[in-house]
């Protein structure tokens, strides 16, 4: 039970109809310290907590039945107001059941009369304690969401100065989260994006995340590369916040942030990507050309001593697009069983559209894309996006159906409109040039995959298809043998036949061991 | 493989029960084989082979290339062969490698 001074200043408002019980129940209140507030009905009690708007109750004592209503309508009335405030109700014989099959507003508790002074008292005091509670949850939320409106501020701010342009996409799981992207102009024609992920996804992620970005803000500002801004902050995260390294630490931290950094130099067309632990970003050319910005993976700042950061860099003589994602998209792709590609630009055109995904609710994690527009700004884009980019091994023959079905599952999400026709034609002719670069590609060279890419250009509508194998090719007269397989009634090679007639364009380059198949979606 | 020899008519008829594509068609010829040639189908005297295949939705070269195995196993007990399509897409495809000129193909 509460002590008297414990509860000095908390307001209780006490409604009955009957003068004694209010009387009798504000005098014990008042004797405990209670600041009381009576009513002797719905009504009256209404208009008392609303004069008393500023100075917030901590509890409501109510009668049941009343001339001009129920203690149920006075707490559903109160509840619109102020949804953290608990409440007592003095029921007569048989009127507590009645009121908990009506009561929509959530738990209450109970006293029977006669009302019996003592049980009176404990119940407002728990009462008092249920509304604090109640409060400081609010509270807490309203932080944290405050937390996560200012993320949302710093995620979508691309200064108009710089020299190109951003696209961010960011799901946080709860209110705020880890994940962050940081713009800087190292100079007229260049920018440095970093983009990174803190370890959780809760308020203390959101907090390191601070931390990291203004670790790394002021280093850039003073001239520090990147890649020693990572290696000090690796650094930083074992020897002065990892309890492990630092046994002498009151407060183990431990915490790992997963970090890349996009350096482009528009005025020489190059970039290069550092990578600390952070999912391989993915470079998409002019052209349609995938490529992996990096090929081997590193650890997370905060893991160990040594620097694994790689390096990567590129030419973007024709300009194209640079996308990095956290792994919180891997996952949900790896749930929808489609491409993370896919489902990134299916997220990029979801928020220029202003809509939220209905398959977002089963996301797990925190989830952030950033699409980065290679060319100057004022240069029309019309790159290809990425949608899929797998490698596929003899292994992978007698999967060829779940492998097309993933195909399938990824275009309808990047590209819900595609009509069913080229999707047929899409999907017939991959599993053609796949199996024959599997069949014939890796089987001339093992350990050598076959490299399959979707790309989709919106402008134009068109989806391109490139397929690689690792083979030599061979030389193969398309249309002389398209001719003999109808009049001699050939039983091979008929998916060559398909790959050269049922895209808009078939382009075929090492005697076929690169092939690039163009879908105009336009076309009927 | 579901098939039905109608005498009166001369025609025996093979169902597919979906599509023909490079992960079934080794089990689809064995099973359209061995009704080819079992002694009862043998010993008949069709004249026209009707292949169903209005449950496929897809048909890849390698279901492509059954077809044709097939189509000249009819043509060379001297029977013609007869087509039932019912998806656009695999009507298509058929076409684009000309083997709606080697069999007649019927839309559902």
């Amino acid at each position: 039970m509460s002590n008297a001074a414990s509860q000095t200043g908390k307001r209780i408002l006490v409604v009955d109809d009957d003068a004694g019980i209010r009387l009798l129940i504000t005098h014990h209140l008042k004797k405990r310290g209670y600041d009381t507030v009576a009513a002797a009905g719905v009504k009256a009690a209404e208009e008392l907590f609303l004069q008393n708007s500023q100075t917030r109750f901590d509890a409501v004592v109510t009668d049941y039945l009343m001339p001009d209503g129920t203690g149920i309508d006075l707490l559903e009335w109160i509840k619109q107001h102020d949804n953290t405030l608990a409440a007592i109700f003095v029921t007569g014989v048989g009127e507590r059941d009645l009121v908990k099959r009506s009561l929509r507003t959530g738990a209450c508790d109970f006293l029977d009369k006669p009302v019996q002074i003592q049980l009176l008292v404990q119940a407002v005091a728990e009462a008092v304690d249920r509304t604090q509670r109640q409060r400081a949850l609010q509270d807490a939320e309203s932080s944290v969401q405050e937390v996560g409106r200012l993320q949302q501020f710093m995620l979508g701010s691309n200064p108009a100065t710089l020299p190109g342009t951003l696209e961010i996409c960011w799901h946080p799981k709860h209110a705020a989260g880890g994940d962050l992207v940081n713009v800087f102009s190292l100079g007229p024609e260049r920018l440095l994006v970093v983009v990174a992920d803190v370890s959780g996804h809760d308020l203390k992620a959101g907090f390191i995340s601070a931390f990291f970005q203004g670790v790394v803000r002021g280093m850039i500002e003073k001239g520090t590369p990147i890649n020693e801004v990572f290696s000090y902050f690796n650094r930083f995260l074992l020897r002065e916040w990892s309890g492990q390294n630092n046994p002498s630490s009151q407060f183990d931290v431990s915490a790992s942030v997963s970090a890349c950094a996009f350096d482009i130099d528009f005025a020489s067309e190059h970039f290069s990507v550092w990578n600390s632990g952070f999912p391989i970003p993915i470079f998409t050319d002019s052209l349609g050309k995938l490529r992996r910005c990096g090929e081997s993976a590193s650890h997370p700042l905060g893991w160990f001593d040594d620097d694994s950061a790689t390096l990567f860099e590129q030419d973007v003589e024709q300009g194209g697009f640079a996308y990095a994602w956290t792994d919180g998209l891997e996952d949900l792709a790896g749930q929808l069983e489609i491409s993370p590609m896919s489902l990134a630009e299916s997220l990029l055109k979801a928020r220029r559209d202003g809509v939220t995904p209905a398959f977002l609710k089963d996301c797990g994690d925190d989830i952030l894309v950033v699409r980065i527009n290679l060319m100057p700004k004022g240069t029309e884009p019309g790159a290809f996006q990425p949608l899929l980019f797998e490698e596929y091994f003899s292994a992978h023959g007698p999967r060829i159906d779940q492998l097309q079905s993933q195909w399938e599952r990824s275009l309808q999400t990047a590209i819900p409109a595609i009509p069913e026709s080229k999707m047929f034609d899409l999907l017939l002719c991959s599993r053609e040039a796949v199996i024959n670069g599997i069949k014939y590609g890796c089987a001339a060279n093992p350990n050598q995959p076959c490299s399959y890419e979707i790309t989709y250009q919106p402008e134009s509508q068109i989806v391109r298809v490139s397929i690689n194998d690792p083979g030599p090719g061979h030389a193969f007269d398309w249309s002389r043998y398209e001719k003999a397989a109808e009049e001699q009634l050939l039983d091979a090679h008929r998916g060559l036949i398909l790959m050269n007639r049922l895209p808009s364009r078939t382009m075929i380059e090492r005697g076929g061991a690169s092939v690039i198949m163009d879908f105009d979606l336009k076309q009927p | 493989m579901k098939h039905v020899l109608d005498t009166s008519t001369k025609t025996l008829a093979l169902t597919f029960p979906g599509d023909i594509v490079s992960t079934n068609a080794t089990t689809l010829r064995e099973d359209v084989f061995k009704i080819l040639e079992s002694e009862t189908i043998v010993r008949s005297e069709w004249t026209t082979l009707e292949l169903d295949f209005r449950a496929a939705n897809m048909v890849d070269s390698i279901g492509l290339n059954l077809l044709v195995s097939i189509i000249k196993f009819a043509r060379n007990r001297g029977s013609k062969v007869v087509g039932h399509v019912v998806n656009t897409n695999v009507q298509r495809a058929l076409c684009f490698t000309r083997l709606n000129t080697q069999m007649e193909l019927i839309a559902a």
